[in-house]
């Protein structure tokens, strides 16, 4: 069954087209990643299925409903089923990491105190975190402040994880054990996940499907085994990490 | 077309248009539950109580030196004992809701633009928005009941430590007689007048917190772009004020008494 549908999106950015005619599906229960070179519009793309940016052209349907075309509150109430774990994890700086966690419980969900420090808890122990409830962001290191940006996201128990280059800046070891947790997290809450990134081992580590964004377009899609053996010579470059090829770079 | 289209998206018509739509939309989230109480409560302690010295000094300083200057030129003509009585209206009324208006302008705005930038740099405010929080409700609209609360209270306080100062200088160093001055005062004054300050005060303080939550969260790049939008929000604030000023200096009545 189909989640997600994108439809022939397109966004410019002044003279600048980003997407010109993205076409996706992606089915329930699935992890799907999307792999592409830097400022191709991954990010954007990402930020259309929430709604964060409005299209020029084209629609987005979540269990068939247009993102496109709902009201700010509408899409407010949308996002109890969304998660988004940010790049640079978006921890707001002012709250410490309990806060955190438990800003979105506030917001969607009834809960007391006692049930949202227990969640509080579980979602940082299934991150692999231990007693920095009470520690501000600023006092974390990059790979911890990634892991409560997933803590985050799961204690909200959502249906679809949205997840914006969780491995860029992380040494391999640490890239390796956040791809295990996105695996983990999807088989344990089955829950349909996007993933942006450029790591392929990461991509290959944790995805059902890929799809490659290159100048605007998903030019191709497919399984590991299928991308792995792509014919493509835009994909091939892109996976061998070769600066030779069709791929122009400046 | 293109370039007509081009013209008044990078026109000063764009941005006043824009800035007055997130005004607009930040004032009436105001009347819409759920109501932000402890981050308004926050924003109240931040604009109001930090801002007490900076406003304490000012004020202080501008009501000496105006009393100063009064006293020496209606000295040129033997009416220094009448010096004080126009001290109050002005202090009230235009001295200190301004100076103190453009004061937290520079301290608060700049505050406020430079937080609420970083925060969008940083992904917090679309973080907020992916958390069912509507970000300008949350992060605009108490700034902007918190400014327009405790601006008021901050000029009547201002009031004050003025007319203190100006008292410092005719009698403490003038050694003009006390009861001469408090007469002197009082007899060109009206409860018109602080109303008439307190009412630009409100104005002022909606000015800023907008003007400067506006230029926060529309910051575009990294560190540079957070510099851009604190100088844009203190000196766009700076400016509205004083227009504004001018505006209620030419609709409000001068005096109630007739």
């Amino acid at each position: 069954m189909n989640h997600i549908e994108i439809i022939n999106l397109h966004k410019s950015f002044g003279e600048k087209k980003v997407l010109r005619g993205v076409n996706l599906t992606i089915k329930k229960g699935e992890t799907f990643v999307v792999i592409g070179g830097s400022g191709t519009g991954k990010s954007v793309l990402m930020k259309h299925i929430v709604g964060l940016i409005k299209p020029d052209a084209g629609d987005i349907l979540v269990d068939r409903e247009s993102i496109v075309k709902m009201s700010k509150k509408e899409l407010l109430e949308k996002m109890r089923k969304f998660a988004y774990v940010f790049q640079g994890a978006a921890l707001f700086d002012s709250l410490n990491i309990r806060e955190n966690i438990a800003f979105g419980l506030r917001r969607f969900f009834n809960y007391t105190e006692d049930e949202i420090s227990d969640i509080v808890k579980e979602s940082l122990e299934s991150v692999g975190l231990f007693n920095v409830e009470h520690k501000m962001p600023a006092e974390l290191s990059g790979g911890m402040k990634k892991r409560v940006g997933l803590a985050r996201a799961i204690a909200l128990k959502p249906e679809i994880i949205l997840y914006d280059e969780p491995t860029t800046g992380l040494d391999p070891v640490m890239s390796d054990a956040i791809s295990r947790l996105i695996n983990q997290i999807s088989e344990k809450y089955k829950v349909t996940s996007i993933v942006i990134t450029h790591d392929m081992k990461s991509a290959f580590t944790i995805a059902d499907r890929i799809g490659m964004l290159y100048q605007g377009k998903i030019i191709e899609t497919g399984s590991v085994e299928e991308i792995k053996n792509s014919p493509n010579p835009i994909l091939k470059q892109f996976i061998e990490g070769s600066s030779e090829g069709p791929i122009q770079f400046i | 077309m293109k370039l007509i289209k081009r013209f008044l998206d990078s026109s000063i018509f764009f941005l006043l248009g824009d800035m007055a739509i997130f005004s607009f939309e930040a004032i009436k989230n105001i009347f819409s539950p759920p109501f932000e109480k402890k981050e308004t409560l926050k924003q109240m302690f931040e604009i109001g109580v930090s801002s007490l010295q900076v406003v304490s000094l000012t004020s202080l300083f501008t009501g000496m030196v105006f009393s100063l200057q009064t006293y020496l030129g209606f000295k040129k003509f033997g009416a220094e004992a009448y010096s004080a009585s126009i001290m109050g209206v002005s202090i009230t009324k235009e001295l200190v809701p301004v100076l103190v208006g453009l004061m937290v302008a520079g301290r608060v705005g700049a505050s406020i633009a430079a937080e609420l930038g970083t925060m969008k740099v940083t992904e917090q405010i679309d973080a907020l928005f992916t958390l069912g929080t509507d970000p300008i409700k949350f992060l605009a609209s108490p700034r902007i009941i918190a400014a327009s609360l405790m601006l008021p209270v901050l000029v009547i306080y201002g009031d004050v430590i003025g007319i203190i100062g100006s008292y410092i200088v005719d009698v403490l160093v003038m050694e003009m007689n006390p009861t001469n001055f408090v007469e002197s005062i009082l007899s060109h004054f009206e409860v018109w007048d602080i109303i008439t300050g307190l009412i630009k005060a409100v104005s002022f303080g909606t000015i800023i917190a907008s003007v400067s939550s506006y230029y926060g969260m529309r910051t575009e790049g990294g560190a540079e772009g957070v510099g851009k939008a604190t100088t844009f929000a203190v000196v766009t604030s700076s400016v509205l004020i004083l227009v504004a000023d001018f505006i209620w200096g030419k609709v409000l009545p001068f005096s109630l008494k007739g």
